[in-house]
């Protein structure tokens, strides 16, 4: 049973690299449960689909046990595991939404896919959906998952100026969608 | 949220509040998914590795061995400085009878063991030790 929320990411993931099965099983459980609701999240932002993001979930973990012994050489962090497990649960979500649209007879673009949740009424979600998918993607690494500037650019393995560069342009969009506008300036 | 960066580029409290509200609420809950991840990766670590050594019986060993081994050191091995009497023939750290018998037996001078017969018996009577 999970019971251990005191320890570090990187003291779970050196024990899911060395430890004895069982500690290292819990220390995986560990880790499964701090990070769930990001990935969940993550996943359901690229698919607008509960089953399809779940489906995401059980594929990044998958990846990320795989990186352990005996399959694996092991797991070095070397930034939050938030960084990690961004590209795979992404990775996942598109893989596992293009599946269903092949099975549909379409396949969308990347870019028509990914958006901001929809909800009914809400004008802000509007504004965001309006954002490139590019420029959407920095905003809710920021704001909504709390990742800093440094820790997005190596989720996207992008240069931290173009991080900045696309958050600046889309905050720069936000101040002027009719939507948030006056959010900016109350 | 982002103390160590610069503020440049950040978004008004309420519509950050918004942002989390509209991703955070869509939570979804499925144990079902819990178990089946959780289980294969215990069933993944089980496979390929040992499991945890029940080490009580190791936590006792040592001790128990320890034990044992002073408990020898006692009963064979004498004291440091003590010196053995030259009449403890049969070496049970003291003298008497057992001694004039273990000297008859290695076929000794027959004086040599009356001598130590007579010695014995003239010792304080608590079992003639010296």
């Amino acid at each position: 049973m999970w019971r251990d929320e005191r320890r570090s990411d990187e003291q779970l993931v050196d024990v899911c690299n060395d430890g004895d099965a069982e500690a290292a099983a819990e220390a995986f459980e560990a880790l499964y449960r701090r990070h769930r609701d990001f990935v969940l999240r993550v996943a359901r932002r690229f698919t607008r689909d509960r089953d399809l993001a779940l489906d995401a979930l059980q594929e990044t973990f998958a990846y990320l046990l795989q990186k352990f012994p005996p399959a694996g050489p092991g797991l070095r962090l070397t930034a939050k595991l938030e960084t990690l497990l961004y590209p795979v649960a992404k990775n996942s979500a598109i893989t596992a939404l293009r599946k269903t649209r092949r099975l549909a007879g379409g396949d969308a673009e990347l870019d028509e896919m990914s958006g901001p949740p929809e909800v009914e009424g809400a004008p802000i979600d509007a504004a965001l959906a309006r954002l490139s998918p590019e420029r959407r993607e920095v905003v809710t690494l920021r704001f909504v998952d709390d990742l800093s500037l440094a820790e997005i650019a190596t989720a996207l393995e992008i240069p931290l100026g173009t991080v900045k560069s696309r958050l600046h342009l889309a905050i720069k969009d936000l101040r002027a969608d009719p939507e948030t506008r006056a959010l900016f300036d109350p | 949220m982002h103390d160590t960066e610069p503020q440049f580029e950040e978004l008004p409290d309420s519509l950050v509040a918004r942002l989390k509200s509209v991703e955070r609420s869509q939570a979804i809950l499925d144990p079902r998914t819990d178990s089946a991840i959780l289980d294969e990766a215990r069933r993944y670590f089980l496979a390929g590795r040992s499991r945890r050594v029940k080490k009580p019986a190791l936590r006792w060993a040592l001790p128990l061995a320890a034990a044992a081994a002073l408990l020898v050191a006692l009963l064979v091995v004498q004291p440091f400085g003590q010196k053995r009497s030259p009449d403890d023939v049969d070496g049970s750290g003291r003298v008497d009878i057992l001694d004039a018998f273990a000297l008859a037996r290695s076929q000794a001078d027959r004086d040599r063991v009356d001598a130590l017969a007579g010695r014995i018996v003239s010792l304080s009577p608590q079992r003639g030790e010296l």
